[in-house]
């Protein structure tokens, strides 16, 4: 009778034990590719019988000799560019007396916790992975400490409130690098106390917003209570004292107006708590000679500390990445010369910008029941919004303008309105403590137009107009010591009082010099498309809408930034300003010049007309906001828009996702599939976008397939026989490097491939600095470099498409994503992304800038409604994706540059979702801006709303983990089958609809286009296939499931003779 | 002849009540919202009731056949089988949801609230094939006195 019972048991322990393995091999294959980035195995590998990898290659600097990957070259080239990126974009705001540099040798204190564990990158998005070279060393050491120095991050459980830190990689198993730092003594005292101090207060290298803020900065009496002598160290160490401010940024988190921790001294999070301001207290104690390094990726209250005559020095060195701590170094100790200019304006109150009247949680007050729309996968809450009131005025069009006609003495500019450091009335200098685009160098520039600016009109053949001014800037060094400068060129266009709405100053292109040896000189020329200083007007052609260039006077200037500029042209003008009115030029524009519509056409020759009135909210239910205006700040000063309530139907109905219909009686027949033609994907190289072998290579497809592939945006992006393309893992973050480690890479048939035996095969290749830093550099070429050593790191790890770089504006200080944004300016932003972007095709990297459009704020990111005019979307957040999808600068007569990639925003334009607006995503992106390229939805965004989405001009959705096409994913009764109108999508839906299945050719169209450009053509040629590797996961899994399924029937057998031998036995 | 119920009975009953427990949690987690129910929730529905009578036949029939008899035998392996395979159509479908909540995705409090959910179910019909294991190694009837 035991034996039935050991039988029966194992029989059953072997069911369950088959069960948990078949579940486990259900979960590793369906997320393979993910699972082999983190764990550096590889499951499946593209082989080809030819040899391939003939149109990419890394460059000579990074591969040896015999052509394969030198990991060692290519993390010293990481290190340096990342060193570049730091020095170039750090900026000095404040040098009292030359306090800097610090000689060679100096012994100093660094204060503050954040002294010993700065922000070096994001709790999510762009972090900061592997070991860094931390701000102790570089002011102190010459060779890297990786294997002690491993980035970590806090991650915050919002469910629970845990907070969990962990490092970024288990351990450093690689090689040590040289590098020449600062050559300075450091405190040992300090540093050893705030190690110890990290155990209460905790911190790491990679942090993100937090909505309730604590610097935790240690008070006087900690750091007494750890060291009560601590301050005998400052005698021996008080050559200079070097206090470290931070303020993190991060994907999914805001700050929020008053959101911080009660008892710290402070009201706002971006502004200085007590502890901080005791810490800087403290220096002052130690040393004659103080510097504050602002350790942000947004703008920190410091006006107190610009006004301090004990404070020497500021220098802002924005989040700088793994290794840009040595730029920051050598710029402290004088190796170079700073050149950055701010990236946005540096308030003395961030409230005080009229977007902070309208940030954060705003709900419809009648949402309950009005809006049914759930909130998708992503789980976002809905019936959210936010009234961006402020108009066009944004950043430092905003306090520049109103400094403008505080001057001019019009407006009501003077008032009290929007005062907020200001005692009475509204004062420029109490509210801005730097302008945008300001920064200080060790030397002096004069600056001066080198002849009369060249201004440019030329008629295309499609009926659009190019029209250019080009000024050169002769840049001298006046002082003594080598240096470079941004080369900032600014506009103004003529206003008239209670028209169009008009900034000030606006910047409108820049360069920067390299680096000129006191008493010499350099010609900068700079070319502006005067179509950014056009106006766009809703109301054009009796509200058709347009593009304007008023005749009138338009001034250019060259400045240390835009109120340097604006002053500049207020000289000009005549004003009542101390200021160099021979920095600005006069240009009457006539008619006759160019015409007023000139800018209606675009430079594709498609005519500019209203695209997207749904995102006013006055289109839906007039009259209820007011807009900021310069015809009156005090009466428009926005007010809180909270509680608005849903009245108009067709507004409702937008909430609710009723965009588009599928159809199923369309007559379909002339949309060819399934032709057979013998055209194949890997004959698609160089071909051009228009030609007609497209047409040909998509017929083949089914539509099944095709839907797919328009489906399914990566990171793993479905294969398609008829065409001869294979499934694989395509598309990664981020936008300071490719989220693959070296060991991990997705390509490893390339000759250059970095073998996991290698020493350095766990690097990581995200370690560069946050946007900010970049942008702030104005330096177009760093930009590019950036891009294309990305670019070559792709080449490395086998990833064609980036997800990335961060392309949206800075609306305020308090977004806590601006750390993945380049900045408030959508000139520097659209020509550092554009850069970017080219470098990186340079090696057949896709970058797909994100996210498109208007993340205004982290908080209810999933499909919050921000409502505008559209001549606010197109003059700022719009214009910087303008200015590098068109990427006029790298055009040709026979080639149009363009971007190839795209990735849209969760958020809504107005009432409509980003991802369904056709006047977004064709309309303006296709049509008017020429793109050609992939453009994936953010992850897992509007599932629900299939047919609207596959028909506006989105080419796919982010579906990560989703892989295993037609097998394990489906179209049928997949993830898409709940739609807001009920329907189930399945993979014959569009069977009865011409236009999604058009739009769904399109769709293919521009994937494969864009895929043909990347470094993806390396692996594909006739023969390409992809196949199963035997992974150590795998293996385990399927030896359990064979294991156990044997072993279960052995002792279900052995039960069933137990039992009748049992029977017998009775 | 009628026998007596046993521990190992005792536990089999427990895990129908686990599976009762599962089943309920699974169809909270589906209903939290419609963004993450689950797209076989009737089949999986049906697995988890088949599986607790499964679970009530394993314990009725040894008092009916003997200890260990076929009927039983078959209930408890079946129940074992049909309740993990709603636990696994319960993990494929909520990883994605599950890997995002644990990084970019912490803030999406109804995902915390499926979460939870799903966990609960996960953990009862785990709960419940682990009584039914240690059950099928024990005695599941005695005869009456």
């Amino acid at each position: 009778m035991k034996r039935t019972g050991l039988w029966r048991g194992l029989t059953s322990l072997m069911c369950f034990v088959l069960a948990l393995s078949v579940i486990a091999g259900n979960v590793l294959e369906s997320n393979a590719a993910t699972i082999d980035t983190y764990m550096g195995t590889q499951s499946e590998r593209m082989e080809s019988d030819g040899a391939l990898y003939d149109k990419f290659t890394p460059s000579e600097e990074v591969l040896n000799a015999d052509g394969t990957g030198n990991s060692h070259a290519l993390i010293q080239k990481a290190i340096d560019l990342n060193r570049r990126q730091a020095y170039e974009g750090s900026v000095l705001l404040k040098n009292e007396n030359n306090v800097l540099p610090l000689a060679s040798g100096a012994n100093v204190t660094l204060l503050g916790i954040r002294s010993h564990k700065p922000i070096l990158g994001s709790a999510f998005g762009v972090k900061v992975w592997g070991p860094v070279i931390n701000l102790e060393q570089a002011l102190r050491d010459s060779r890297t400490d990786f294997a002690h120095t491993i980035a970590d991050s806090a991650s915050t459980n919002f469910a629970t409130g845990e907070v969990t830190i962990g490092p970024t990689m288990d351990s450093w198993t690689g090689e040590e690098f040289d590098f020449d730092g600062a050559g300075y003594q450091v405190n040992p005292t300090m540093i050893d106390i705030y190690e110890k101090l990290l155990a209460d207060f905790h911190h790491e290298y990679n942090e993100g917003a937090e909505e309730v803020f604590d610097p935790r900065e240690p008070s006087l009496g900690d750091i007494a209570a750890v060291n009560a002598n601590y301050k005998d160290s400052f005698t021996q160490y008080g050559d200079a004292a070097i206090v470290v401010i931070s303020r993190a940024s991060g994907e999914s988190h805001d700050y929020l107006p008053g959101g911080v921790v009660e008892g710290l001294g402070m009201e706002e999070p971006l502004a200085l708590s007590q502890n901080e301001r005791d810490a800087i207290a403290l220096a002052k104690e130690c040393s004659k000679k103080v510097i504050v390094l602002i350790n942000s990726s947004t703008s920190v209250e410091i006006a107190d500390l610009k006004e301090d005559p004990d404070i020497d020095a500021i220098l802002w060195i924005g989040t700088p990445g793994a290794y840009g701590m040595l730029g920051v170094a050598d710029i402290l100790s004088g190796k170079v010369s700073p050149s950055g200019g701010l990236f946005d304006i540096f308030t003395a109150r961030n409230m005080s910008a009229p977007a902070m009247q309208n940030m954060g949680n705003f709900r419809y007050s009648n949402a309950d029941g009005t809006v049914t729309r759930g909130g998708g996968m992503f789980g976002g809450n809905t019936g959210m919004y936010i009234m961006e009131a402020e108009g066009i005025y944004v950043g430092y069009r905003y306090y520049e303008t109103r400094y403008y006609d505080c001057v001019a003495g019009k407006g009501n500019a003077a008032s009290s309105a929007g005062a907020y450091a200001s005692a009475g009335n509204w004062n420029y200098d109490d509210e801005v403590t730097y302008g945008f685009g300001y920064g200080l160098s060790y030397t002096t520039f004069d600056f001066a137009f080198e002849g009369e600016p060249e201004f440019n009109v030329k008629k295309n053949d499609n009926g659009s107009i190019d029209a250019t001014a080009t000024f050169k800037v002769k840049v001298t060094n006046t002082g003594d010591v080598a240096g470079k400068t941004p080369v900032q060129i600014y506009g103004q266009a003529p206003y008239t009082e209670g028209g169009l709405e008009k900034s000030a100053v606006q910047l409108l292109n820049y360069d920067k010099t390299q680096v000129i040896q006191p008493g010499e000189s350099e010609v900068v020329t700079v070319v502006v498309d005067l179509q950014y200083i056009a106006s766009y007007d809703v109301d054009l052609n009796d509200g058709e809408g347009g593009y304007i260039l008023d005749p009138g006077a338009y001034y250019f200037a060259v400045g240390n930034g835009a109120h340097d500029a604006l002053q500049n042209i207020m000289a000009k003008q005549g004003m009542n300003v101390t200021a160099n009115a021979e920095l600005a030029y006069e240009r009457e524009i006539t008619e006759d010049f160019i015409s007023r519509t000139a800018f209606s056409v675009s430079k594709t020759g498609e005519k500019i007309v209203n695209q997207i009135p749904y995102a006013d909210w006055n289109y839906f239910q007039p009259g209820e906001v007011t807009y900021l205006s310069r015809s009156d700040w005090e009466g428009t000063w926005p007010k809180t828009y909270d509680n608005m309530t849903l009245t108009s139907q067709e507004l409702i109905d937008n909430l609710n996702g009723k965009y588009y219909t599928i159809k199923t009686d369309d007559d379909v027949s002339a949309i060819i599939w399934e032709e057979a033609n013998g055209l194949r994907f890997y004959d698609m190289w160089g071909v051009d976008y228009d030609d007609e072998k497209w047409d040909q290579l998509i017929n083949n497809m089914t539509l099944e397939e095709a839907q797919y592939l328009a489906t399914y945006g990566g990171p793993s992006i479905p294969g398609a026989e008829t065409i001869g393309t294979v499934e694989t893992y395509m598309t990664e973050n981020a936008g300071n490097g490719v989220a693959v480690n070296l060991n991990a890479s997705k390509d490893t048939g390339a000759p250059w491939n970095i073998a996991g035996s290698d020493p350095n095969g766990n690097w990581h290749p995200e370690i560069f600095g946050n946007s900010p830093l970049t942008a702030s550099s104005f330096n177009p070429q760093l930009c590019y470099d950036l891009g294309a050593f990305i670019g070559e790191e792709s080449l490395f790890v086998g990833i064609p498409i980036l997800w990335g770089p961060g392309l949206n504006t800075h609306r305020h200080a308090y977004n806590g994503r601006n750390g993945e944004y380049y900045s408030e300016d959508p000139i520097l932003s659209g020509v550092t992304a554009m850069e970017f972007a080219v470098g990186a095709l340079k090696y057949g990297l896709i970058a797909a800038p994100k996210h498109y459009a208007f993340n205004d704020q982290e908080t209810n990111r999933s499909g919050v409604a921000p409502y505008m005019t559209e001549q606010r979307a197109r003059e700022v957040e719009l214009r910087a994706y303008q200015y590098a999808f068109e990427a006029t600068k790298y055009d040709t007569d026979d080639f149009d540059q363009g971007m190839r990639g795209l990735m849209i925003s969760f958020s809504k334009i107005g009432s409509v979702e980003c991802t369904a607006s056709k006047g977004l995503m064709t309309n303006i992106l296709a049509n008017e801006w020429g793109f050609r390229g992939y453009a994936v939805t953010d992850i897992y965004d509007d599932f629900d709303i299939y047919g609207a989405v596959l028909t506006s001009g989105a080419t796919c959705y982010d579906t990560r983990g989703m892989a295993g096409f037609y097998t394990n994913t489906t179209l049928d009764g997949g993830r898409f089958s709940d739609q807001v109108d009920g329907s189930t999508i399945n993979a014959v839906v569009f069977a009865g609809d011409a236009e999604a299945q058009n739009a769904i050719k399109a769709s293919v169209h521009k994937i494969l286009y864009a895929m043909s450009q990347s470094n993806l053509m390396n692996r594909y040629d006739a023969s390409t296939r992809v196949v199963k590797l035997p992974v150590i996961w795998r293996t385990a899994y399927q030896a359990v499931e064979y294991g156990s399924a044997a072993l279960m029937a052995c002792f279900a057998v052995l039960y069933l003779l137990a039992k009748l031998r049992n029977k017998e036995g009775k | 002849m009628m026998r007596k119920m046993t521990v190992g009975s005792v536990f089999t009953l427990i895990a129908a009540v686990a599976g009762v427990v599962g089943t309920v949690a699974m169809m909270l987690s589906s209903n939290i919202d419609k963004a993450y129910a689950y797209k076989t929730v009737n089949t999986l529905l049906l697995m988890g009731i088949c599986g607790i009578i499964l679970c009530l036949i394993a314990v009725w029939s040894p008092t009916r056949f003997g200890n260990h008899d076929l009927l039983s035998t078959i209930g408890t392996v079946g129940a074992i089988g049909l309740f993990m395979g709603v636990v696994g159509t319960m993990i494929s479908d909520r990883v994605l949801m599950i890997a995002g909540l644990f990084s970019y995705n912490s803030q999406n409090m109804v995902g915390w609230r499926v979460f939870y959910a799903t966990v609960t179910g996960i953990a009862a019909f785990v709960v419940g094939c682990i009584l039914l294991i240690i059950a099928s190694f024990m005695k599941n009837a005695k005869a009456a006195k």
